[in-house]
C-alpha cells in the first residue's frame, strides 16, 4: 500500500471554496463532478434495491404457503424476471459503479475521472433504461416473464415488454462501456507521480480488471439480444428452431456474457472488503500482490466457465468436464482471497465497527455461496440440482451476503468521508444483526428445498415444502425491512449527524483518508500529491 | 490534464471503445456467416 509524504497543502480543498457546486437541479442534470456523479449512482442504485426489493417481497408474499394466493403465474414469472434484472442492472452495478466514481480519483490522486462529461451520459443514460425495464409492466402484454436470461423462444414470443427490454439492457451496457473506459483511462493515465500500479488501493486495482471485464463481454450480450431482436421483427432465424436457428446457441453467447457478469458483481466487493479489513485490523492487507494476481486470474477463468450454467442442455461429456475442472480451478484463487483476508485479521488490532461486522459477514457468507457453487459445478451433480431453490439460494448466497454486504459495509466505511457526517453505530449494528438473521432465515432454508427438489420459477409447490417456504418468507421481509433501517440512518446523519474526522477510522491508509478532510471538498488533488 | 497525459488518455479511450465495437460485431457476424 501507498504512502504519501507530499500533501501539498492539506488546505487545498478551503483554498478551492469559490469553485463550489452549482445550485438546483442543474447542479445534477449538467455535473461533470466525479463525486456529484458518484452520488447520483448510489443514490439510483439504492432507489432500484427498494424497487427490486419490492417485487422480492411480493415473491415471498406470494410463496409463503402453497396454492396460488395473490397473483397469477404469468405476473409471478414477471416479478422473479423483473427482480433480477432490476437488482443485476440496476441496483448492483451502479453501485460498484457509484463506489468507483467517488472513491478511484481520490484513490490515485487524480482531480477528476478522464472524461467527465461522458461520465454524465453514462450516469443519464440508466434513468430512461430503468424506466423501460420497470414499464414494462404498465403496457399490454405485461413485463417480460421470460427470467433475467432471456431464453429463446420465450424471447421471442413475448409482446412489446421485451423490445422495451432488449433496448433498455441495450442503454445499460453502453452505460457500462462507457463507464469502463473511463475507469480504465483514469487510472492507466491520471495516477498521481509515484502511484505505481503496485501502490494502487485493491479497491482501485479490483475496479482497473472489472472494467476489462465489462468492455469484453458487455458488447457480447448486446450482440445476443441484437440478433434477438432482429429473430423478433426482422425475419432473421438465429434462434428460432422454426427458421433453422438454434436456441441452445443463445445460451452459449448469454452465458460467455453472463459469468463473467457474476465477476463484475463480485471484484468490485473484493475490492471494498480489501480496504476494510485491513482498516479494523489496523495491519496492512496480508500478501497483496498475490490479492492482484487471483483477482486477474478470476477474470481470466471467468472466460471459459459458462457451460457450467447449461450441464443440462445435452453437451457432450468431454464439454461437461472441460467446464466443471475449470470452475472448479477457480476456487484456488478465490481461496486466496479468503486465506489473505483471514491472515490480514490473525493477530491484528481489531475492532468491530459496523463496517468490519459487514465484512465479516461477506467473508463467512460469501464463502458459503463459494462452497454451493462448488457442489454446482460438479455436473453430474448439477443435473439433479438444475433449476432447483438450491441454484436460487447459492446465488444469492454470493450476490446478497457477496454483492450487497460489501456494498452496505463500504457505504458505513466511506460515509464519512462523503458526507462529512458519522453515523448512528447502533443504529447501523442492528441493521447488520437483523440483516445477518434475516438473511440467513431467508436463503438457508432454500438449499434444503433445492435438495428436496423444488423448482426455481414457480408460484405454486406441493406441500411437503411449505414450512421451510414460510420461514424463506420470513426471513426475506425481516431482511428487506432492515433495510429501512440503513436509509433512516443515513438520513438522519446527513441532517444532524457528529462531524466525522479526516482519519475516522484509524487503520485507513489510502489517499482520501490520509490527504482529504471530511467531507471530501467539491474539487480535490488538482495538484497531484507525490506518493514515495 | 496536461496535454501529453490528455492524448495519451484519448488514445486509451478510442482503443477501448474499438475493442468493444470489435467484439459487438464479431459475434453478430460469425452467428450470420454460421446461419
Amino acid at each position: 500500500m501507498s504512502t504519501a509524504i507530499d500533501a501539498h497543502d492539506h488546505s487545498h480543498g478551503e483554498a478551492h471554496e469559490h469553485h463550489g457546486p452549482p445550485h438546483g437541479i442543474t447542479r445534477w442534470l449538467y455535473t461533470t463532478n466525479h463525486k456529484d456523479i458518484g452520488t447520483m449512482y448510489l443514490v439510483f442504485s439504492c432507489v432500484m434495491f427498494f424497487v427490486g426489493g419490492t417485487m422480492a417481497m411480493l415473491i415471498r408474499a406470494e410463496l409463503f404457503k402453497p396454492g396460488l394466493q395473490l397473483f397469477n403465474p404469468q405476473f409471478f414469472n414477471s416479478l422473479t424476471t423483473v427482480h433480477g434484472l432490476v437488482m443485476i442492472f440496476g441496483a448492483i452495478m451502479p453501485a460498484f459503479v457509484g463506489f468507483a466514481n467517488w472513491l478511484v480519483p481520490m484513490q490515485v490522486g487524480a482531480a477528476d475521472m478522464a472524461f467527465p462529461r461522458m461520465n454524465n451520459w453514462s450516469f443519464w443514460l440508466l434513468i430512461p433504461a430503468s424506466t423501460l425495464l420497470i414499464g414494462g409492466f404498465f403496457v399490454p402484454g405485461g413485463a417480460i416473464a421470460s427470467g433475467w436470461t432471456l431464453y429463446p423462444p420465450l424471447s421471442i414470443q413475448q409482446g412489446i415488454s421485451m423490445d422495451m427490454t432488449i433496448l433498455a439492457i441495450h442503454m445499460l451496457g453502453a452505460s457500462s462501456i462507457m463507464g469502463s473506459i473511463n475507469i480504465i483511462t483514469t487510472i492507466l493515465n491520471m495516477r498521481a507521480p509515484g502511484m505505481t500500479l503496485m501502490k494502487m488501493p485493491l479497491f482501485v486495482w479490483t475496479w482497473l480488471i472489472t472494467a476489462y471485464l465489462l468492455i469484453a463481454v458487455m458488447p457480447v450480450l448486446a450482440g445476443a439480444i441484437t440478433m434477438l431482436l432482429t429473430d423478433r421483427h426482422f425475419g432473421t432465424s438465429f434462434f428460432s428452431a422454426a427458421g433453422g436457428g438454434d436456441p441452445t446457441m443463445f445460451l452459449h453467447i448469454f452465458w460467455f456474457f453472463g459469468h463473467p457478469e457474476v465477476y463484475i458483481m463480485i471484484l468490485p466487493a473484493f475490492g471494498i472488503i480489501s480496504q476494510i479489513i485491513p482498516a479494523f485490523s489496523r495491519k496492512p492487507l496480508f500478501g497483496y500482490a498475490s490479492m492482484v494476481y487471483a483477482t486477474a486470474s478470476i477474470a481470466l477463468l471467468s472466460f471459459i466457465v459458462w457451460g457450467h450454467h447449461m450441464f443440462t442442455v445435452g453437451m457432450p461429456a468431454a464439454g461437461n468436464l472441460f467446464f466443471m475442472y475449470a470452475t472448479i480451478l477457480i476456487s484456488v484463487p478465490t481461496g486466496v482471497k479468503v486465506f489473505n483476508w483471514i491472515s490480514t485479521m490473525w493477530r491484528g488490532s481489531m475492532s468491530f465497527e459496523t463496517p468490519m461486522l459487514f465484512a465479516i459477514g461477506f467473508l463467512c457468507l460469501f464463502t458459503i455461496g463459494g462452497f454451493s457453487g462448488l457442489v454446482l459445478a460438479i455436473a453430474p451433480v448439477d443435473i439433479t440440482l438444475h433449476n432447483t431453490y438450491y441454484v436460487v439460494a447459492h446465488f444469492h448466497y454470493v450476490l446478497v451476503s457477496g454483492a450487497l454486504f460489501a456494498i452496505m459495509g463500504g457505504v458505513y466505511f466511506w460515509w464519512p468521508k462523503w458526507s462529512g457526517k458519522m453515523y448512528n453505530e447502533t443504529i447501523a449494528k442492528w441493521h447488520f444483526w437483523l440483516s445477518m438473521i434475516g438473511f440467513n432465515v431467508a436463503f438457508f432454508p432454500q438449499h434444503f428445498l433445492g435438495l428436496a427438489g423444488m423448482p426455481r420459477r414457480i408460484p405454486d409447490y406441493a406441500l411437503q415444502f411449505a414450512e421451510w417456504n414460510m420461514w424463506s418468507s420470513i426471513g426475506a421481509w425481516l431482511f428487506g425491512a432492515s433495510q429501512l433501517l440503513l436509509v433512516y440512518n443515513l438520513v438522519t446523519s446527513y441532517r444532524g449527524g457528529r462531524a466525522a474526522e479526516q482519519k475516522q477510522w484509524e487503520g485507513a491508509d489510502s489517499l482520501e483518508w490520509t490527504h482529504l478532510p471530511s467531507p471530501a471538498p467539491y474539487h480535490t488533488f488538482e495538484t497531484a500529491p507525490v506518493i514515495k | 490534464m496536461d496535454p501529453g497525459q490528455r492524448k495519451r488518455a484519448i488514445v486509451t479511450a478510442v482503443a477501448l471503445a474499438a475493442m468493444a465495437i470489435a467484439v459487438y460485431l464479431t459475434v453478430i457476424l460469425k452467428m450470420a456467416v454460421a446461419r
